[in-house]
């Protein structure tokens, strides 16, 4: 008995022990300073030819540099990278660039135009995500410091798709040892995933240290950067994988330095150790209604003109722009506000119960069931709730008549529904696989990729279709911005395409943390942070 | 009929004998066709999806590509018949392989290697807290039966079991790590520290073995939040348990005779009551742990501990069916295996008690 | 009539000397504190379903109020992110936990009382077969075959119940396999087919009354759990859907706004209230049986 007894208290004692160090653990003093960044994990790999997520862009960006980049904030002024200076025919079909002389990778290694050539076909042999952005597009290199890239037809756009970090320089040499390639079969060939994931092949200011896909990535301060090593950039960055509610109560409590997913709500009541960084969201939520007339009883509707109006002008956008919080906007169309031709608030739908109903009558749909689909258990970006503006949708549907009914589910089930147009009626969002103009009317569009999601078939308006073939092929930034503005004010009178709201996209960081800025294409500059 | 011929007497026996041995080994026949059919329920299961993993796990422009399609589905195998599609699976899993997760593109089991301990951690620690203060307080319980120790405890045991444990890892989470700042936070251990040279994947365990006292601290005070926990319900289960056995034990015919004979209550307590008590606690206690696997979903969530709940959820949600059928093998595999382990136990201690199943 | 060797172990193994019965139970039900407190608060519950349109202040889907009001005067409970009242939310969610909770609990007893009732009687390879499907399920992780299937049918409070009640049966199953198994060699049913009653009949008359009471007992047991286990999958959004005023899908909204603290407080408070109260009656129902049935319900 004495003996047991003994046994009790010595497993009690242990057991305090080991809890009082718990709680009491002290952290480790860091000797080296780093950025902790927490995000909702959207990555699949650090391999710039197979990523096309948000956090790969943020990661990638901060580990390999492009030809040619945006600074800060901004997503219209291209400026030198690795190329020090370019050059483009007057229809676009040729582009020119002079690779940086300076410019050498991680391991001291000078950059040719061999490496330039190798990345971008490797980016579009092997058939990853964003293998579409080298559509219509060659390569080639005069010398070993000029690179060519050729397009089919005239392509404004080449320059913003060279800016995406799916389009980093590699270092042909390392990521070759790796079992990596270029060639045409590169898709099944290319071996270089794995190897990616312990080492980065790049140029960047910062390197990989370790990744791990569900809980964090760490980099390090690449101490050979060609462009001078900054003294006051920080030696780590860690990018951790946290809920969004729980990025909060780090931010605010000082365990983390900038928390990247946080709702303009959530962003509220920080405190002062924090700063709020506002910058307009690059995605834009639409509700569309299916133009498949044999899909559904409600469908044969639906692809009515006079429904859509019901809905266009049903919708009460200002209570959703409430709910989206602030630095939100009514989305006057469905390109976002600092693209080329987007539209102002002056533009925008107002809403107009009395046209709305009469619409409605006129479309006699009456209580035929109606489903809208999105995404969710609990889905949400730039801190809207898909299942939050569903509900809110709905409601203003049925006070105009419609017999609306919510049919979420989770991504899994219901994103192959839309892409399939096997919906009614869609709550979804756009962000721009690149960022020019020319992404929205050749998405949108009748016969195209969403155009067709929506069952708008091609041939469907003649006007709209006319308006994308001229965006395509024209290159002075003046006549492009009256095209697309043109393009969406149509598009607002008959497409099935209703657009929302965009959302403000926040970050909330650390006063500590400078330099910080909000980027459309890869959410944080990574690279050009520092500290005070 | 005429015996099968590989049924010599020694064999036979070793299958329908009575002895220790082939008590073990009929259990773990039975084992192996309860996991198959384990893996048959959740294959059938999931093959009623309406949702499309190839759609789910491509990017947009991928998904356009017919022939992008066409490779994922060919190398998931998603583009056979059914029925090939389990005999497939069941083939490679004699062998160990458990088939490519659809959203990590890892192999399922070099993602429960790294999951599994990460549960196993919070789970051990919950059961040895449940046990150690359940069993206490169960016996006190029982001891004061009816009195007001007793019926403190079985309120507190009640709540305990009913709470919603979502709710408690919510609450726990604001009050301990927000308000009061005593929980470091998410995670396993600090942002960027490394973890230690993986033996087991428990960070404790690998940290003590690599004599890295240092991050074993650290390790323990992320884990415990989330195992305390866990923890909650556990010790409710297993203070109602206790007491309950401890009850029905005391009021048994041969305690009564012990006490007669004048046996100090010492003596009764442990040798005819705490006994057979502690073989019905491991049972509870084999149960509780491996429902604490399951349970482990709602807490990890909150606590976004990576652990195999959190996997659980994803493939769920994902519809990866290799992700799916990957834990569920595990968790049953570890329940069968804890029931095993206490029948083998009962037979030890009391050979009299035969499996009444 | 010649017992198979099983049951004559069973029987065996189940005839402990007389033991005495627990001081509490001699007492009417009705006398133990536990029971009235449960009875009142599960009677409080159902009368604030049935009765929500009167009860509640506001309309719960209504937004016309102002974002995240602490509770107040006006808002007991305060408001939510969509301007929504809690209190009329968490009276209005009353009408779903409740009755699906039920639902689910009496699911899972018909369809586990058939196959352990078919189990028992039968016996033979009957019974070894069905027992060993049963066990399969419950070597099961439950939670996950359910948020497999409720993801795969799609989040809807139905379809989780459906996801439930695939996983929950077993254990009634195996209870009434063994409440029958102890029947079946007593002596009244042994004189009973000695006279010449025909199965049906034993099994119906004689059996059943010993069966529906221990069976009514886990099912009160069971409410609990769930009312846990469904609003655990609406939490993990697999459950109710918006704009429905869900207890489980209102906690998971509190913890997307932490320190709105009241967001996620009072319908975590609500689910406990239930479900505590219904484990006070189940626990008191059980103590009120006789020992033996009692721990064939513990196990």
């Amino acid at each position: 008995m004495v003996r047991n007894k003994l046994k009790v208290v010595g497993i009690g004692v242990t057991s305090v022990a080991l809890l009082v160090a718990g709680f009491g653990a002290s952290p480790a003093a860091a000797a080296k300073s780093s950025l902790v960044v927490e995000n909702v994990f959207q990555l699949t790999s650090t391999d710039p030819a197979r990523s096309f997520e948000q956090t790969g862009n943020m990661i990638n960006h901060a580990l390999y540099e492009t030809l040619i980049t945006y600074k800060g904030g901004d997503a219209s002024k291209p400026v030198p990278a690795i190329a020090s200076k370019w050059r483009y025919n007057s229809n676009a079909t040729l582009f020119q660039f002079t690779i940086d002389p300076k410019a050498k990778f991680s391991d001291g290694t000078k950059i040719t135009s061999a490496d330039v050539v190798f990345s971008l076909n490797r980016l579009k042999n092997v058939k990853g995500n964003p293998s579409s952005l080298m559509n219509g597009l060659t390569v080639s290199a005069p010398n070993s410091s000029t690179v060519n890239v050729v397009s089919a037809e005239p392509s404004p756009q080449v320059l913003a798709i060279l800016t995406s970090p799916a389009a980093g320089i590699m270092n042909a040499k390392v990521v070759r040892a790796c079992g990596g390639t270029d060639a045409a079969n590169a898709e099944s060939a290319d071996k270089a995933l794995e190897c990616l994931k312990k080492k980065s092949a790049g140029s960047g200011r910062y390197v990989l240290k370790s990744f791990n896909l569900t809980t964090e990535v760490v980099l390090d301060k690449n101490m050979k950067y060609w462009g001078g090593v900054d003294k006051d950039g920080y030696d780590q960055i860690v990018i951790r994988n946290v809920p969004v509610n729980v990025q909060r109560l780090n931010v605010i409590k000082g365990a983390s330095s900038i928390a990247a997913d946080l709702s303009p709500d959530q962003a509220e009541g920080v405190g002062s150790k924090v700063n709020v960084i506002e910058g307009k969201a690059s995605n834009v939520f639409f509700f569309y209604l299916s133009q498949n007339p044999t899909f559904s009883d409600a469908t044969e509707f639906t692809s009515k003109q006079k429904c859509i109006e019901a809905a266009r002008y049903g919708i009460n956008y200002n209570k959703i722009v409430r709910y989206a919080g602030r630095g939100a906007i009514q989305a006057p169309g469905i390109i976002p506000s600092f693209f080329s031709g987007a539209l102002s608030s002056k533009d925008a739908i107002k809403q107009n119960t009395a046209r709305a109903k009469s619409a409605f009558d006129a479309c006699g749909i009456g209580d035929t069931p109606v489903e809208i689909g999105y995404w969710g258990d609990g889905g949400a970006v730039n801190g809207l709730n898909f299942g939050s503006l569903a509900a809110l949708v709905a409601e203003d549907l049925q006070a105009v008549g419609f017999n609306v009914s919510l049919n979420g589910a989770p991504i899994a089930v219901s994103l192959p529904l839309y892409r399939d147009n096997k919906e009614e009626t869609g709550l979804w969002l756009w962000g721009p696989d690149w960022p020019d103009s020319t992404n929205y009317t050749e998405s949108f569009s009748p016969g195209t990729k969403v155009g067709l999601r929506m069952g708008w078939q091609a041939g469907a308006d003649n006007l709209i279709e006319s308006l994308r073939q001229q965006a395509a092929v024209t290159t002075d930034p003046k006549k492009r911005a009256v095209i697309f503005s043109r393009w969406q004010k149509e598009m607002n009178k008959r497409s099935p395409l209703i657009p929302l709201v965009q959302p403000a996209s926040i970050l909330v960081a650390n006063k500590s943390v400078e330099n910080v800025k909000d980027h459309p294409i890869w959410k944080i500059n990574l690279p050009e942070i520092t500290k005070k | 009929m005429k015996p099968v011929p590989v049924l010599t007497p020694v064999t036979k026996t070793l299958f329908t004998g009575t002895g220790l041995t082939p008590f073990i080994i009929r259990r773990l026949l039975t084992a192996v066709v309860l996991i198959l059919g384990i893996t048959f329920i959740a294959f059938s299961v999931t093959q009623l999806v309406p949702g499309d993993p190839v759609a789910a796990n491509l990017g947009q422009s991928a998904y356009s590509d017919p022939d992008i399609v066409a490779a994922f589905k060919a190398e998931y195998g998603l583009d056979q018949p059914v029925h090939i599609q389990y005999i497939t699976y069941v083939g490679n899993l004699l062998q160990g392989n458990l088939g490519i997760s659809l959203s990590s593109k890892r192999p399922v089991a070099e993602d429960l290697r790294e999951f599994f301990p990460a549960t196993l951690e919070i789970a051990l620690v919950a059961v040895f807290v449940a046990l150690v203060l359940g069993i206490i307080l169960g016996v006190i319980s029982a001891m004061t039966r009816d009195r007001l120790p007793d019926q403190i405890i079985r309120v507190f045991s009640l709540t305990g079991v009913s709470m919603p444990v979502f709710w408690t890892a919510l609450t726990a989470f604001y009050v301990f790590f927000f308000v009061l700042g005593w929980a470091p936070g998410t995670g396993r251990l600090e942002p960027g520290a490394e973890p230690p040279p993986q033996v087991t994947g428990m960070y404790t365990v690998d940290a003590l073995l690599d004599g890295d006292l240092a991050t074993a601290s650290q390790a323990v005070s992320y884990l415990l939040l989330p195992a305390l926990v866990l923890a909650v319900f556990a010790l409710g289960v297993i203070t109602r348990f206790t007491r309950a056995s401890v009850l029905e034990i005391l009021g048994n015919d041969y305690v009564r005779t012990a006490r007669s004979k004048g046996l100090p209550e010492r003596v009764v307590i442990r040798r005819h009551v705490l006994r057979p008590a502690l073989l019905a606690i491991i049972t509870v206690a084999g149960v509780a742990f491996a429902s604490l696997l399951a349970g482990s979903v709602l807490i990890e969530n909150v606590f976004s501990w990576p652990g195999l709940g959190q996997y659980a959820y994803k493939s769920a949600v994902g519809l990866d069916l290799p992700g799916i059928m990957g834990v569920s093998m595990i968790v049953a595999i570890v329940f069968i295996f804890m029931n095993l382990l206490v029948d083998v136990l009962y037979r030890v201690i009391d050979p009299q008690m035969k499996d009444s199943k | 009539m010649i017992l198979s060797p099983n049951t004559r172990k069973t029987l065996k193994a189940l005839e402990t000397p007389t033991e005495k019965k627990g001081k509490g139970s001699t007492n009417s039900i009705w006398r133990q504190p536990l029971a009235i407190v449960g009875l009142t608060i599960v009677g409080v519950w159902v009368f604030v379903a049935v009765f929500a349109p009167w009860v509640a202040p506001y309309d719960p889907y209504s937004q016309e109020f102002d974002k995240f009001i602490p509770p107040s005067a006006e808002h007991w409970m305060g408001t939510d992110e969509l301007n929504r009242d809690i209190l009329s939310r968490v009276i209005y969610g009353a009408r779903i936990s409740l009755p699906y909770s039920i639902l689910l609990v009496v699911l899972s007893a018909i369809i586990g009382t058939i196959v352990g009732g078919v189990s028992g009687f039968f016996g033979g390879r009957v019974d070894a077969t069905l027992m060993r499907i049963t066990d399969m399920f419950f070597a099961f992780p439950g939670i996950i075959l359910a948020m497999a299937v409720a993801a795969a049918l799609g989040p809807e409070i139905r379809n989780a119940v459906i996801a439930i009640t695939i996983v929950a049966w077993p254990v009634y199953a195996r209870l009434v396999r063994g409440l029958i198994l102890n029947s079946k060699s007593s002596d009244y049913v042994t004189a009973s087919s000695l006279l010449g009653s025909s199965s049906l009949r034993t099994l119906f008359v004689d059996l059943r009354p010993n069966i529906s009471g221990p069976v009514f007992v886990l099912m009160a047991l069971e409410v609990g759990t769930a009312l846990l286990l469904l609003s655990g999958l609406s939490f993990l959004g697999l459950g109710a859907t918006p704009p429905s005023a869900e207890w489980g899908a209102m906690v998971s909204m509190g913890a997307v706004n932490f320190d709105r603290w009241w967001v996620g407080l009072f319908p975590g408070l609500a689910i406990l209230t239930a479900v505590l109260a219904f484990n006070f009656i189940g626990d008191t129902l059980r103590d009120a049986l006789d020992p033996r049935t009692a721990k064939a319900l513990r196990d």
